[in-house]
């Protein structure tokens, strides 16, 4: 019996240990907690920042092919449009944005790219972002808009650091378009980073 | 009356031929396809649209059926499939690659080659 109920003690402990060891709690005595998923930690520009009344063709064409990938009402999105950053780079480029119905910012860096997640939950954890795009004349950028708390974002190009500028929850850089490999690194202000990489050349 | 019936049609002629001239052009310089739609692409594939001249930005939709978040990209190349302009990438299911192309050139659409998951690809469309 004794030894019956030893060997119950025994199995019950590797199972807890198995469970904390699942659920992260075991990686130097710390847990390891995930950051929040997409932009669910908030975009307070979309809010802070006046609304468009005027809004360029190319945005306006953005809008519509936007907001028919994501389900979002055409009219609804061009009600409620902001610029969030101007001048950027090179060729001065400025950087729109919208929420589709879901609540998911949706923007263009313009005669580049834009993108947009289906929910705020989607996309790279504290930050969507479109990477390269270069041309003949201008060179490749990496745009995204960052949640509230993120500190800080980091650009390694082929290994080298790139200077990321940061307002208005949007992150801007400029990197050579024949550069093959990108790195990004995301610091949230809670103390938990992630980060991704890209393999520029496709 | 007969030769009047005759002399016009031979007039008609030349005008219904203009016409269909006329058509065939515009239809050869409007380009507008979803040249991929409803594929699920694993890492580093990829598809091109038809070369026509003056393209007007590329739009893609797509889902990661089995999570992560798998990267999609859009750019122009030539008749012999080299790029002219850069690759544009993004991860969250919607891209719009907002840049023109002058001169006759392919809209290409890919899966980047790092990706550990596959991609479900709604379209990708383009037009000119």
């Amino acid at each position: 019996m004794l030894r019956f109920q030893h060997r119950w003690k025994v199995v019950f402990a590797i199972t807890a240990i198995g469970a904390a060891a699942s659920a992260g709690f075991i990686s130097n005595g710390h847990a390891s907690p995930q950051p929040p998923p997409g932009l669910t930690a908030g975009v307070a520009s979309l809010t802070a920042l006046p609304v468009q009344a005027n809004i360029p063709t190319g945005v306006s064409r953005f809008i519509n092919s936007a907001a028919a990938a994501t389900g979002t009402d055409a009219a609804a999105a061009h009600a409620n449009v902001r610029l969030l950053r101007t001048n950027l780079g090179s060729s001065s480029r400025s950087v729109y944005a919208f929420r589709n119905a879901n609540g998911s910012p949706c923007f263009l860096l313009t005669g580049v790219a834009g993108t947009c997640a289906r929910t705020p939950a989607g996309g790279t954890p504290g930050l969507h972002w479109t990477l390269g795009g270069g041309t003949d004349e201008t060179p490749s950028s990496l745009v995204g808009i960052a949640s509230d708390d993120v500190s800080a974002v980091d650009l390694f190009v082929d290994g080298r650091p790139v200077l990321v500028t940061r307002a208005n929850n949007v992150v801007y850089a400029e990197f050579p378009r024949t550069a093959k490999e990108a790195h990004v690194v995301i610091h949230r202000s809670g103390g938990v980073d992630n980060s991704f990489h890209v393999r520029l050349q496709g | 009356m007969k030769t009047a019936r005759l002399s016009r049609k031979r007039m008609a002629a030349p005008l219904v031929a203009i016409a269909l001239a006329l058509s065939f052009t515009a239809i050869a310089s409007a380009y507008s396809a979803n040249y991929v739609q409803n594929v699920t692409w694993g890492a580093g594939s990829k598809d091109q649209s038809a070369y026509v001249s003056s393209l007007n930005g590329t739009a893609i939709s797509f889902n990661n059926p089995n999570g992560g978040l798998p990267q999609m990209g859009a750019r122009y190349v030539d008749y012999y499939n080299t790029g002219v302009t850069s690759y544009v990438w993004s991860n969250t299911g919607y891209l719009l690659d907002d840049r023109n192309y002058a001169g006759s050139s392919k809209s290409e659409c890919a899966a980047n080659s790092g990706n550990g998951y596959v991609v479900y690809v709604y379209y990708c469309y383009t037009n000119n």
